[in-house]
């Protein structure tokens, strides 16, 4: 029986029987070697190579070509000498990832130690292409060791890059962005071809989001994956996430129920996560009491499996409550700012009124008493507020955000531990059940109930989408009310909120909260810490 | 000649088609709204699937029989918990029936099959209507069996608490409790006046939180199941205890079963029971098993030594029958028993109820004079009430002497009629 061919591979697994360990080997580099000069030399090498069956030249040279003499071939010596001059750095690719629309995400490595690598090139249409000229250096432990070099070279690269033209933008033939371009200080260049990944856009964000949690491995500070996403990652990504909204947004069904062609006082925005049973109870017990009649209902449902029933819901709803309901399917899931995307757009009064599913009015008239608010408070206290969201064992689990500085050790062996400090968002909650019933300035209120002006709303341009799923949207929305004059107050109007009940607003992935951490804190930090810091520090600007 | 007042009385589940004491109280009270001529009632029964598929079911709502005025409201699609329907075509079909008999009063009785969204179903159709909701049980309050009996140790609840029900159900997490109650409690907000037909059911919803002027007390009633006169019964001891009921946990067949394996332990056998009535697959296992396991050693004995007779279900039109066997009738259920539509029955045949002290037993029978009480749930104060009421001389004629006549269904009608005029609640 033949013997399976041995593959040396740059990330070696220590617990695969069939990996080769270079340690093991005693390897070293023969400095005749040269990567670029082997592969050239050997098409057949080159092959196996692009096709994935080797790693590289070097994994071949290790296994057999030293045996073979292969670095005395004349094929190899002819190259060899005509490529005195010095060889292109290598450059190797982990992954060639590209959407139709043209996201992009491309990992990999390079070993630039004398020639830095500078700029990296992909056409993506014809009249289109991706440039990379600023873009993060990773550690890569995997390649050191390939490399045999301890060198503390950051070898890896990780690129990503939303598609030009936004949403606007043609399809592109992904198949077609084959063959990525590499160029150093010197000037050299270095093509490589690799067949494409392709993915959804969603797909593509969320393996780069995966790629995160490692990026900045054997970091302790948390700033260190921070200058990662600073450079060109971060707000690529969010680019991409905002893409995935953007066209989310634009495939919707809207059913209305009950009666039309009237204004509102106020327009109650649920997206409906999960389950569409919760639909009528929720409804029954929002739109059944006092002053009720003068609000819209306005429900967006995600997934696409609950469509169904959703609808037999509104018609349920419609017949045994009489409200006036609408009713939008929009597949997609739930990213941020997605579902109340869709009801501003079909909401018809000058008030939104953001309810999460699990939030239920403690007070069957709170309608009423909503209305009341807006009629007698002063407008800087009515623009944008929230409530009193009570837990169901009657503690008052949330009046409202604010912000403290925490710090927190990692142990760090034989040495002090390392301090790190950050801004932590928190909510004002008292396990008291004594209402509170004073009025007051929040740094933020959370959307699981949120009132705002419509037009205020949308002149600061709504919750961002540019998170991945729901996270920090509402004080995001809150700190730019606050920073353009009207900070969000929150008023005693109490609201059962059941946080243990059904589907949550979707947790983002790690890479997804790292993500999320630094498009908050790199936006409002500067902000937090000069105006809202700590408990007591709430006050209007 | 003014226009009759139109009725619509809504009922968990048709006579016709299920047991139970609520549908028989609904039908009762349907039959003599129909003799009243300033009366026109309908009525509209839930059945779900185990009544059969009768009368195409996914019509949502049909006739019955070409009864003159009853409906059926097949539910399939139905969720339990909140107890609401998740077919929108039978709501539809409800909204319909509505609009077509235009009702001056619609009378739930009971939200099980039916559905406490069909009460906010009526408002919103009719805004104007009378809405009168009747308790049969204690559904609204508790939502592990409607009885009100703790699952973790038997005992009598006389609470509802999202922590105290979380660990009657488990299963159910305590803030679904709390969700529960309120989607009930906002469902009711469209009722005008709710019934109860015993006083202390009163409390229990007034605690629970309905306001105590919206809850006003109707009895039961019904028909006399009496229709041909009694035989004359021969002289010798009154010892003969009959049980009529369902043959499950908590109605207590089993504290009846351990009273007289006590009594024969302690060599009393001067008396027989019989055991009327059916549905031991409802009971849970340990009590069927011992049911069961009860029965098959009876069944061994010799004849001559058997004091317990296994009757099996009866119709309603075999209660004198089965009564004209009995000098009493045992009620030992372990729940409150809210009304006892079986003590009704004893009493139209002149039989003294022996019942556990609690709830609307306890309401309705007095003590030492009409019947006995024995302390709820103990098979020992039962085998000894059961013995001195076989053996003291003149117990059963006097309690006998003294046992009232039960209310009439022309009673129950007269006081829901009060209600439905707008007349202020009846508070006996």
């Amino acid at each position: 029986m033949a013997a399976r061919p041995r593959i040396v591979r740059p990330a070696i697994d220590h617990d695969d029987p069939n990996g080769v360990s270079l340690d093991e080997a005693g390897d070293t580099i023969d400095p005749g070697f040269d990567e670029a000069t082997y592969l050239r030399a050997f098409p057949d090498i080159a092959d196996a190579v692009r096709r994935g069956t080797l790693e590289s030249g070097l994994a071949h040279y290790r296994l057999a070509g030293r045996v073979e003499g292969r670095l005395e071939k004349a094929e190899y010596l002819t190259l060899s000498r005509a490529e005195s001059a010095p060889a292109t750095p290598q450059v190797a690719l982990d992954t060639l990832t590209i959407s139709y629309s043209g996201s992009t995400l491309i990992t990999g490595w390079s070993d630039d130690r004398r020639d830095r690598l500078t700029e990296v090139d992909l056409e993506t249409r014809a009249d289109s292409r991706h440039t990379w000229t600023a873009f993060p250096r990773l550690p890569r432990a995997d390649v050191q060791r390939t490399l045999d070099t301890s060198a503390e070279h950051k070898f890896g690269f990780l690129l990503v890059a939303a598609p030009v033209g936004g949403i606007a933008a043609p399809e592109i033939d992904a198949r077609a962005a084959n063959a990525p371009l590499f160029r150093f200080a010197s000037g050299k260049e270095a093509r490589l071809h690799r067949d494409p990944v392709v993915a959804s856009d969603a797909d593509l964000r969320d393996l780069a989001l995966a790629a995160l949690p490692t990026a900045a491995a054997g970091e302790l500070d948390p700033e260190a994956i921070y200058r990662i996403l600073d450079q060109h990652v971060g707000v690529q990504i969010a680019a991409i996430n905002r893409l995935i909204v953007d066209r989310e947004s634009t495939r919707r069904l809207v059913t209305r129920y009950g009666p039309e062609h009237r204004r509102f006082r106020g327009s109650i925005v649920t997206v409906a996560r999960g389950d569409a049973s919760g639909i009528v109870p929720r409804l029954a017990m929002t739109a059944s009491g006092a002053g009720a009649t003068d609000y819209e209902h306005i429900v967006i449902v995600t997934n696409s499996n609950q469509f169904e029933a959703a609808a037999k819901a509104a018609r349920i709803a419609s017949t045994t409550i009489g409200l006036t309901l609408t009713l939008i399917m929009q597949p997609g899931g739930d990213p941020a700012g997605f579902g109340e995307d869709a009801a501003i757009d079909t909401a018809r009064s000058d008030r939104l009124i953001f309810m999460d599913q699990n939030v239920i009015p403690r007070d069957p008239d709170w309608a009423s008493q909503h209305t009341s608010l807006l009629e007698s408070a002063p407008l800087t206290q009515t623009r944008l507020f929230g409530g009193m969201l009570y837990s169901p064992d009657g503690a008052l689990s949330h009046r409202g955000y604010y912000f403290q500085h925490e710090t927190s050790f990692l142990p760090r062996p034989n040495e002090l531990p390392f301090e790190i400090g950050t801004i932590r968002l928190s909510r004002l909650a008292s396990a008291a059940t004594r209402p509170m019933a004073v009025a007051g300035p929040a740094a933020g209120v959370p959307a699981a109930f949120m009132s705002v002006d419509r037009r205020w709303f949308e002149s600061l341009g709504g919750f961002t989408r540019h998170y991945a799923r729901a996270a920090f949207d509402d004080i995001d929305f809150c700190l730019r009310s606050r920073k353009h004059g009207f900070p969000a107050w929150v008023h005693p109007l109490p609201m059962w909120h059941f946080e243990r009940r059904g589907i949550a607003r979707p947790e983002p992935s790690k890479g997804g909260a790292i993500l999320n951490e630094w498009l908050f804190h790199r936006q409002w930090d500067e902000m937090i810490r000069s105006e809202l810091l700590g408990f007591n520090a709430v006050a209007a600007p | 000649m003014t226009a009759p007042l139109r009725v619509l009385l809504i009922s968990l589940g048709h006579p016709d088609l299920v047991p139970g004491g609520s549908p028989v109280v609904c039908q009762e009270l349907f039959d003599e709204l129909r003799t009243r001529d300033d009366i026109e009632c309908h009525m509209l029964a839930a059945v779900d699937r185990d009544s059969g598929d009768a009368h195409r079911p996914r019509a949502g709502i049909t006739g019955f029989d070409g009864q003159d005025g009853v409906y059926l409201l097949h539910q399939w699609e139905y969720d339990s918990w909140l107890h609401r329907n998740n077919d929108p075509a039978l709501v539809e079909s409800f909204a319909d029936l509505l609009g077509a008999i235009e009702p001056d009063v619609v009378h739930f009785h009971h939200f099980l099959s039916i559905g406490a969204d069909l009460i906010g179903a009526t408002r919103r159709v009719l805004p104007d209507c009378r809405i009168v909701f009747t308790f049969h049980e204690f559904a609204a309050i508790c939502a592990a069996d409607g009885h009100m009996v703790r699952r973790t140790d038997r005992s009598l609840c006389d609470r509802a608490s999202p922590a105290r029900c979380h660990q009657c159900l488990p299963e159910r997490p305590a803030d679904e409790f709390l969700i529960r109650k309120l989607w009930l409690e906002r469902q009711f907000r469209h009722v005008d006046i709710f019934t109860c037909p015993s006083h202390f059911m009163i409390e229990h919803y007034v605690k629970w939180g309905l306001p105590r002027e919206q809850v006003a007390f109707v009895t039961n009633g019904q028909r006399s199941r009496a229709v041909r006169p009694l035989l004359p019964r021969p002289p010798g001891p009154r010892n003969r205890i009959g049980y009529f009921g369902q043959l499950h946990d908590d109605k207590g067949v089993h504290v009846l079963l351990r009273a007289v394996t006590l009594l024969r332990e302690n060599g009393f056998t001067d008396f027989q029971v019989d055991i009327n009535g059916g549905g031991i697959q409802h009971a849970s296992e340990p009590i069927r098993r011992e049911i069961e396991a009860f029965q098959d050693t009876e069944r061994r004995r010799p004849a001559a030594e058997r004091l317990v007779s296994f009757n099996g279900p009866y119709s309603l039109d075999q209660v004198q029958s089965r009564m004209a066997r009995v000098d009493w009738s045992v009620v030992p259920s372990v729940w409150w028993e809210i009304f006892g539509l079986v003590i009704s029955e004893a009493w139209m045949f002149g039989r003294p109820v022996i019942c556990s002290n609690a709830g609307g037993m306890a309401e309705r029978v007095t003590h030492e004079v009409d019947g006995l009480h024995f302390e709820l749930g103990d098979p020992a104060a039962l085998a000894a009430t059961i013995e001195r009421a076989c053996t003291e001389d003149g117990l059963w004629e006097r309690l006998h002497a003294a046992i009232p006549t039960p209310p009439s269904r022309a009673t129950m009608a007269d006081g829901y009629l009060a209600l439905y005029q707008r007349e202020e609640a009846l508070a006996v």
